[in-house]
C-alpha cells in the first residue's frame, strides 16, 4: 500500500517521455505552443493514470539491458507471422482445406501481466493458433492444425519472452 | 524506377493476402477457424501495404507515423480477436452446457 501512494517513480517518467515523443511525433511543426500542450498533456495522462502504473518490474520491455533480446524477439516475432501468413493462405486455398480445429491448453509461463498479454497477443500472430482467454492459470487456444497444437508445446516465442521478462532482476 | 517495382510487389502481395484472408472468411466452417483467416491475413495485409507507402515515401516524418499506425494495427489486431474468440467461447459453452 505504501507503495502504492509513492507519487513518482522511474515508469512514470518513462511514459511521460514516450507520451511527449509521440506528441512531437504527432504534431506537424514544432513550435512554443505545440511543446506547452504536449507537456501539459502528457503531465495530466500521466498524472490520471499514476494509479494503474506502480510495478517497476512490469516494463523491464524497455529497459536498455533489454535491448538484445527485445530486438530478437521482434525479428523471430516478424519471421513467424509471414510463415503463418503464408501457411493460413496454403490451408484456405487448398481445395480440400486439411483443418482439425481443437483446442488446446497451454500453461501460462511469464509472471507480470505485461508479459502474459504480450506473449497471449504473439500465439495469436504465430502460425494457426489463437488466444482465446486465460482460465485458472492456463491460456486456452484454438488451434487450426494439428502441427499447430504441437509446436505451442514448446514454442520459441515463450522462450524469447521468458528471457526479456528475466533480463532485468 | 526500381522503387516503383518494389512497390508494385510489396502491394500486389498486400492485395493477395487480403484477398486470402477474405476467401478464408467464407470458405471456414466456424467463428474460430474465420478468425485465423482474418487475423493473420489482415496483419500482412496490412504490413505490407503500409510499408510500401514507407519505401514511397522515403526517410522522413511521415514514414516515422506509418510504422507508429503499423505498431497499433499490429497490437490491437489480436486484442480484437482476442475479445470476439473469447465472446463465442462462452457462448458455445453456455449453448452445450458442458465446462470444455
Amino acid at each position: 500500500m505504501n507503495k502504492r501512494k509513492k507519487s513518482l517513480n522511474r515508469n512514470h517518467i518513462l511514459l511521460f517521455g514516450f507520451l511527449f515523443g509521440f506528441w512531437l511525433v504527432l504534431s506537424p511543426r514544432i513550435s512554443v505552443e505545440s511543446i506547452s500542450i504536449g507537456l501539459l498533456a502528457s503531465f495530466m495522462v500521466t498524472y490520471f493514470s499514476k494509479s494503474y502504473i506502480t510495478d517497476e518490474g512490469e516494463l523491464s520491455f524497455f529497459s536498455v539491458g533489454n535491448v538484445k533480446n527485445v530486438i530478437t524477439y521482434i525479428l523471430r516475432l516478424l519471421l513467424e507471422i509471414v510463415k503463418s501468413n503464408i501457411d493460413v493462405a496454403k490451408i484456405v486455398l487448398s481445395p480440400t482445406m486439411p483443418i482439425s480445429p481443437q483446442f488446446v491448453r497451454v500453461p501460462v509461463k511469464p509472471q507480470k501481466d505485461f508479459y502474459k498479454v504480450l506473449y497471449g497477443n504473439s500465439i495469436t500472430l504465430t502460425p494457426g493458433t489463437l488466444t482465446v482467454d486465460i482460465v485458472d492459470g492456463e491460456y486456452i487456444v484454438h488451434a487450426l492444425t494439428d502441427g499447430a497444437a504441437e509446436d505451442l508445446k514448446n514454442s520459441i516465442i515463450e522462450k524469447h519472452i521468458l528471457s526479456i521478462e528475466g533480463g532485468r532482476q | 524506377m526500381i522503387k516503383i517495382g518494389i512497390i508494385l510487389i510489396l502491394l500486389a502481395a498486400s492485395s493477395f493476402f487480403f484477398l486470402v484472408g477474405t476467401i478464408g472468411l467464407i470458405r471456414m466452417p466456424d467463428a474460430f477457424c474465420r478468425m485465423h483467416a482474418t487475423t493473420k491475413s489482415d496483419t500482412l495485409g496490412a504490413g505490407l501495404a503500409l510499408l510500401a507507402l514507407v519505401i514511397y515515401r522515403g526517410f522522413d516524418v511521415i514514414s516515422i507515423k506509418l510504422l507508429i499506425i503499423l505498431l497499433f494495427v499490429w497490437i490491437t489486431t489480436p486484442t480484437a480477436a482476442h475479445i470476439m474468440a473469447k465472446a463465442a467461447y462462452n457462448q458455445k459453452k453456455t449453448i452445450e452446457g458442458v465446462d470444455q
